[in-house]
């Protein structure tokens, strides 16, 4: 099973061809430092539209103008108006602040219950190993999108419920990786050496084995972070978030769906808005891998 | 090797008892309280002002005035025969209800699920099996969108264009093989954007083997070493996501059939949320831990067959 493993690990994206492999095509320097210019210019943007959206909206996010409504984009509405006559940019404006707010708080959720899981599994090893791994193993068999479903039933709807539920879904990952970073660094002679000294094995965990255990994890939480966006917005979507005059990325999409075949501007340019932002998160996370990659 | 099928049957059955209590848990110790929750509906939203004597005939009815315990063990041995308790909104039978809508979401995820193997094998082989760099990097490039675009927008996008925009597809309903391709490749784009990559990751390492180099010395053309050689084995590791593509299929199908109009398990569940049916939502979680488990049981039971050296080193031990 041991081989097993390892071989999928080999399959992960991040994995190293061997020395001697066809070198997997990477796009050329100047391409990659436009491709982070651009993903640094949407982030920082988008955190703009996120703490100040007053400053980047052109009208106000709730209060429509009916004899306005349905206009395509144009110089005026830049991505048009929704049925009620409000300026659709306006509302993915200030949409921003809580969509990025739940998937921040989703994978803070995730990272943490996930990384204690993870650390205590792999440093206390024994049956505190066993105890929290098999449960890790339940909750993978249930699958994420169903398991915050779930959640949010018993949570009841909003962002912030939507939030926790899609962090509890991602517990598993995080506690999956940070065990594994704990077995790997609690081998290191450094960690040896230290418990040869005679230090605390509380104080070896906190100043040798998490320090060197976080990389990945980090690595994992931006890449979740873009993960996060996507699956909050799809139960937003679905009408478990916010309450509709409230905008968020999901519930803009959705109210757009009864205009598709005479005002597509409802749907299409705000989803586009996702995508941008998950890739540029993306792309963040792939920058965020290479000095983790390279050190192992 | 008998010994290996009973320890990994059993391994599953208790993942699945224990997603049930875990589910148990969740719902039903949470805050919500079913009771009131049918009485709102049943009222028209009025929670206040109804006769005690009537809740506590109806907590009796449906057992929640016994201990947790008691209503868990009952819960359990129920399950076990197969019955999932009734609705809390329409007071229809649980197991009835997905035994309906089964059908419609089998069928919707079986064309998704080829789907999705047929697109992230062809991206994944192609972004490594061509000559031209362009080709290449272009095809090296896809599977980030993938993954980056929202099912509901694609699914969306897609009625716009193909349905709207050409005229070619139906963009709603349930009828025929045409209303199923628009859900189905809207559930296969994100899942077939992760096999492409671990398929093109593992496609990269198995050309790095020695025994490729082997081949090459051998004179075997490129494509010989590519179908020959490579993709065989370059195909292992994908088994061990079939079980994370299953689940995603799930889950997609909530998506899917509530922008396609389609009925199915996935607009089941939606609608179970929706109304905080507690003993549905449980029934549809156990349904799809149920297919989980069974699918990575699976293919821990055919992957020996298929790659030896697992099989020599389990007889080994």
């Amino acid at each position: 099973m041991s081989k097993l493993t390892t071989a999928a690990q080999d399959a992960t994206p991040s994995a190293d061809p061997a020395p001697g492999a066809p070198r997997p095509y990477r796009f050329p320097k100047p391409v990659r430092r436009a491709s982070t210019a651009l993903a640094t210019v949407v982030l920082v943007m988008i955190l703009g539209w996120a703490f100040l959206p007053e400053m980047f909206a052109t009208h106000d996010p709730v209060a429509g103008v009916p004899t306005e409504k349905l206009q395509p984009p144009g110089e005026e509405h830049w991505f048009g108006t929704d049925n009620l006559g409000r300026d659709i940019y306006s509302r993915v404006v200030h949409g921003s602040a809580l969509s990025l707010q739940a998937a921040l708080i989703a994978v803070l959720v995730a990272s943490t219950a996930g990384s204690l899981i993870g650390l205590l599994a792999g440093y206390l090893r024994g049956w505190v190993d066993d105890v929290l791994m098999r449960m890790v193993d339940v909750a993978i068999a249930v699958p994420g999108m169903v398991l915050s479903l779930a959640i949010v039933t018993a949570l009841g709807f909003g962002t912030v419920n939507v939030a926790v539920a899609v962090g509890l879904a991602g517990v598993t990952t995080f506690a999956r990786v940070m065990r594994a970073e704990v077995l790997r660094v609690t081998t290191a002679q450094y960690v040896e050496a230290a418990v040869v000294c005679g230090v605390r094995r509380w104080a070896v965990l906190a100043r040798h084995v998490l320090p060197n255990a976080l990389g990945p994890v980090v690595v994992l939480a931006a890449l979740e972070f873009g993960t996060a966006i996507l699956s909050v917005s799809a139960l937003s979507f679905l009408g478990f978030g916010a309450a509709p005059p409230t905008p968020e990325w999901g519930n803009i999409i959705s109210e757009g769906r009864n205009y598709l075949a005479t005002a597509g501007w409802m749907t299409t340019l705000p989803g586009a808005i996702v995508v941008v932002v998950v890739l540029a998160a993306n792309r963040f996370a792939r920058i965020l891998e290479r000095p983790v990659r390279s050190e192992q | 090797m008998i010994w290996y099928l009973l320890q990994r049957v059993l391994q599953a059955v208790f993942v699945v008892w224990a997603a049930y209590t875990l589910t148990f848990t969740v719902l039903f110790m949470l805050p919500s309280d079913p009771v009131a929750i049918m009485l709102g509906t049943a009222s028209g939203g009025e929670t206040t002002g109804i006769d005690p004597a009537q809740i506590a005939a109806l907590r009796a009815e449906y057992g929640f005035d016994q201990p947790v315990i008691v209503q868990y063990l009952t819960m359990l041995g129920d399950a076990l025969r197969g019955d999932f308790g009734q609705s809390i909104l329409t007071g229809a039978r649980v197991a009835e209800r997905i035994a309906t809508e089964l059908p419609h979401t089998l069928a919707l995820g079986g064309l998704a699920l080829v789907l999705a193997v047929t697109l992230g094998f062809t991206v994944g082989m192609l972004s490594i099996y061509p000559r031209k760099r362009v080709v290449r990097s272009a095809l090296t490039a896809l599977p980030p969108l993938g993954i980056a675009v929202p099912s509901f927008w694609l699914g969306i996008l897609l009625i716009q264009q193909v349905s709207f925009g050409w005229g070619l597809l139906p963009a709603t309903g349930n009828e025929g093989f045409a209303s199923l391709v628009l859900p189905a490749l809207t559930m296969a784009v994100p899942t077939g954007a992760i096999l492409a990559q671990v398929f093109a990751a593992s496609l990269r390492v198995t050309l790095a083997e020695p025994y490729i180099d082997v081949v090459r010395a051998k004179g075997a053309s490129r494509a010989r070493i590519f179908y020959g050689h490579a993709i065989r084995n370059a195909t292992l590791p994908t088994m061990t996501l079939v079980g994370l593509l299953v689940g995603n299929l799930v889950g997609g199908a909530a998506i899917a059939e509530t922008i396609f109009g389609r009925s199915g398990i996935g607009r089941l569940t939606v609608q179970a949320v929706s109304n905080q049916d507690i003993p549905m939502v449980q029934g549809v979680v156990m349904l799809a831990a149920v297919t989980t488990v069974t699918v990575t049981l699976l293919v821990d039971l055919i992957y020996p067959l298929i790659d030896p050296r697992v099989r020599t080193r389990a007889a080994a031990q």
